[in-house]
């Protein structure tokens, strides 16, 4: 299934990508009106990925990370985040307790981080401080207390929310810890149709309790089947030089040399190749294709370009730029010659 | 698995075919361009040494299959494998990347998912640059074919451009031989040296052509002068015969008896005659003065008919005379010197006021302008100081001058002339006084100064300008001066200041101890 010179057999394909729209039927069911939003949350999850939610209270961010945690069925961890949570709090600490014989001896206590997803909630409102003892566990996924090293749980996922209003007494996230997320999602405001049926199907606010979770063996079959979307050279090329267009030196767009301060980072073109694995998957395709790409790339690279002082003030946000520039380049570059081109589609 | 495979190959294969023609045709624009602007350059080059000429143009045209064929070559070398055209087919098709891992997996077992129909792209070509620089090109090559033809002449002709001197010359060679003031041979000798001076004339070394021409320019005008000069000759001979004549008339109309003064007259006649026509003396003439000569009963009619002879004889030298100066003149080859003798010799006359009566047939020789004014002071009747003046048009050394010669009025009141464009022929009198020579200015009586009465005044005030005295009679001999009101730049300025008055007030009214 992993040899890099076969395609996934149709079979396997087809049973994981089943799964795949299973989940995420059975997540649009029990959470009304955002299917685009859970795809991409799932995307993500199948990516491996960490996700920084954005959005109002009440929208439903911590109801969608619980909500998935129950159908994935992985243990599930909720942290709030308070400016005066330390970093003990959530990575664990030594305590000192008495064993059988009666001696005493620092014994470890997990903190809420030893978990499958770890729900970071108001992650913003915690000091830098603690804010940090989350990188390594975002990336190494491990976390190192006192000399030792302890492997957290796989899959390990962090999925973070923050608040836009309410800055006040916020520690906006660190460059290095933005570039751990894979997404950086919106989550906006319901539809209206959307809350009638809200307030019409739920008594309390209670979602419904889900019919159909995921194994660990198939969760384990999903990430195999994932590992083996193969990923062509020209998409590959395609994500590159998206992923460059955005660095304010390489001059591709005006635009980018005027409002970005500094670009994407390798790690998001990493982010937006698996990404867009997880979309053939559930397009049931053993290859990534350009539409993929762009289907991901401005969800993946949007907490990742900063901007400058300018594009504040032009109210240009990282999302206009990144889709401007999806407009602008090229899926296939031929550079034969210049001044003929081949008429697509999406040209 | 191999029809997917096909597929494949026919649509890659297809595309890169669609795409290499329009990049070998737009290619070829460019170096059509290319090949324009060396080509134009180097051609341009080769004309200014010479070495090429206006009938090689055709090798813009000769830069066509050859652009094409060197535009299929690099495009056919820079068009890579199969997975590039792929990629545009796959974005093409929406094939999410199958038709591309297909192909470079090699692992058909997806073939099935194929779109059923692989559509390939059309392909735009961006030709808009490519043409207007062609067409910037195909106008340098339409300049290179244009404006060096002026600089590639001159650089294979190395003659002087003398058309106009030769032109001038021809004419003057030609006036002499029809004048009969030159052989026909030696006319067409002249010809032959003008031909051979103008064929040596070299742009490098003008100055020994210019001397050539002007050497035969000269040897012209005084052939012109000589001639003129015989010319003068025999109307002086012509004049004296018609004095003869003038006798014989006289003679043969007294009718005195005695024959033997108009038989001498006659014999006179004759011989001058026999001389100054070199025995071509006219059949009629000679029988009637052989007639005269011999005395007898109709020695008077024959006399008669011998003066009519005489006259008639005169009036066609004239005519002829006048001809010949006429042709001499319009080749610009009479100068003031053989003016003056053809005046000498009475063929130019004062012109007087019906000559320039509508319909007067003057016969008036018109003279070449030498840049002098003809001093005709002896007018036909006048006897007046004034000078005759000649005013032509003066165009330049070397252009016909129409002058006409006039002469003064009886009063001699002044010269007449005829004005022209140009600096005119009059002497330049710089001792003339201008008309304003007498003229003064009025003396004009300025008021007294009135120094005394100055001196009694009492200065109440300082200005810049001088003070005025009051001319007022009433005033007497106080002849007190007017304050005068200061200009803005005086050192003095009515106005106190606000806040300065105060001060100032109890300055001058502070009383003295």
């Amino acid at each position: 299934m992993n040899d890099p010179k076969k395609l996934i057999a149709p079979h396997d394909l087809e049973q994981a990508s089943r799964q795949a729209h299973q989940v995420l039927a059975e997540l649009d069911r029990i959470l009304i009106g955002r299917p685009a939003l859970h795809r991409l949350v799932f995307i993500g999850i199948l990516s491996k990925g960490h996700i920084l939610l954005e959005g109002l209270p009440g929208v439903g961010k911590t109801a969608l990370i619980k909500t998935l945690g129950q159908l994935l069925s992985l243990q599930f961890s909720r942290v709030q985040f308070t400016p005066d949570l330390m970093p003990g709090d959530i990575l664990g600490a030594h305590i000192l307790q008495q064993n059988s014989t009666g001696q005493r001896e620092m014994v470890f206590q997990p903190g809420p981080v030893f978990t499958n997803i770890l729900l970071a909630d108001e992650i913003n409102r915690a000091s830098p401080k603690t804010q940090s003892a989350m990188l390594e566990a975002m990336q190494e996924k491990s976390v190192t207390l006192l000399g030792t090293t302890r492997r957290l749980p796989d899959p390990f996922f962090v999925l973070a929310s923050q608040n836009p209003i309410e800055l006040e007494g916020t520690y906006p996230l660190p460059e290095a810890q933005l570039d751990r997320f894979l997404f950086k999602l919106e989550v906006g405001a319901a539809s209206s149709e959307t809350l009638r049926e809200i307030i019409t199907s739920r008594r309390h606010g209670e979602p419904p309790v889900p019919e159909f979770s995921l194994g660990a063996a198939d969760l384990a079959s999903l990430f195999a089947v994932m590992n083996a979307i193969y990923l062509p050279g020209a998409v590959a090329d395609y994500i590159a030089r998206l992923v460059h267009a955005t660095d304010p030196a390489s001059g591709s767009l005006p635009q980018i040399g005027e409002f970005v301060h500094y670009g994407a980072s390798p790690r998001a073109a990493i982010a937006v190749a698996e990404a867009a694995r997880g979309v053939a998957l559930l397009a049931g395709r053993p290859s990534v294709g350009f539409a993929d790409v762009r289907e991901v790339f401005v969800p993946a690279l949007n907490h990742r370009v900063l901007l400058n002082y300018k594009a504040r003030f032009a109210g240009m946000t990282s999302g206009n730029l990144l889709n401007i520039l999806l407009k602008s380049i090229r899926e296939t570059d031929l550079e034969f010659t210049d001044g003929v081109r081949t008429v697509t589609e999406n040209s | 698995m191999h029809s997917g495979r096909d597929n494949l190959e026919r649509a890659a294969q297809a595309l890169r075919w669609r795409y290499g023609t329009w990049a070998a045709i737009l290619a070829s624009l460019w170096l059509m361009t290319a090949w324009n602007f060396l080509t134009g350059l180097v051609f341009l080059i080769c004309r200014q040494a010479g070495l090429a000429e206006l009938e090689y143009a055709g090798f813009a045209l000769a830069g066509l299959p050859i652009s094409l064929l060197v535009a299929a070559l690099l495009v056919r070398r820079r068009i890579s494998g199969t997975g590039d055209w792929l990629a545009v087919i796959d974005s093409h098709n929406r094939g999410g990347g199958l038709l591309l891992a297909t192909h470079e997996t090699g692992d058909f077992a997806w073939s099935g998912s194929f779109p059923s129909h692989i559509r390939v792209p059309e392909i735009k070509i961006l030709a808009g640059r490519p043409l207007f620089s062609l067409v910037l090109s195909i106008i340098f090559v339409i300049l290179c074919l244009k404006i060096p033809v002026i600089t590639g002449q001159l650089a294979l002709n190395p003659h002087l451009d003398l058309n106009e001197a030769q032109q001038k010359l021809e004419e003057q060679i030609t006036a002499l031989a029809e004048a009969g003031m030159l052989p026909p041979d030696e006319a067409k000798e002249l010809q032959q040296g003008l031909e051979r001076i103008i064929e040596g004339s070299d742009r490098k070394d003008p100055a020994s052509t210019f001397e050539a021409i002007d050497q035969l320019e000269d040897r012209l005008k005084k052939r012109a002068a000589a001639g003129v000069h015989e010319m003068a000759t025999e109307i002086d001979a012509m004049s004296r015969l018609q004095s003869l004549a003038d006798q014989l008339a006289d003679s043969a109309r007294s009718g005195s008896g005695d024959a033997l003064p108009t038989q001498a007259l006659a014999r006179q006649i004759a011989s001058t005659l026999e001389k100054s026509t070199a025995g071509k003396v006219p059949e009629n003439m000679q029988r009637a003065l052989d007639q005269t000569a011999a005395g007898g009963p109709g020695s008077r009619e024959a006399a008669a008919q011998a003066e009519k002879e005489l006259r008639e004889h005169f009036r066609k030298e004239a005519e002829k005379a006048a001809f010949r100066a006429e042709r001499l003149a319009n080749a610009r080859l009479i100068d003031q010197k053989t003016f003056e003798e053809l005046a000498k010799a009475g063929k130019i006359r004062p012109a007087d006021e019906s000559d320039f009566e509508p319909g007067a047939d003057t016969e008036l020789l018109r003279v070449p302008s030498t840049g002098s004014c003809n001093q005709g002071g002896s007018g036909k009747e006048g006897s007046g100081q004034g000078a005759s003046g000649q005013q032509g048009s003066g165009q330049g050394s070397d252009a016909q001058q129409n002058g006409t010669a006039l002469s003064g009025n009886d009063e001699g009141t002044g010269a007449s002339g005829q004005a022209g464009r140009g600096g005119g022929t009059g002497p330049v009198n710089f001792d003339r006084r201008s008309s304003e020579h007498n003229v003064k200015f009025i003396d004009e009586a300025l008021p007294p100064p009135n120094a005394s009465a100055l001196e009694q005044s009492v200065s109440i005030g300082v200005s810049i300008s001088a003070p005025q005295t009051e001319t007022s009679v009433s005033h007497g001999n106080s002849a007190s001066t007017v304050w005068q009101k200061p200009a803005d730049s005086s050192g003095e300025s009515g106005i106190i200041l606000p806040k300065h008055r105060s001060a100032v007030k109890k300055y001058f009214n502070h009383e003295a101890p």
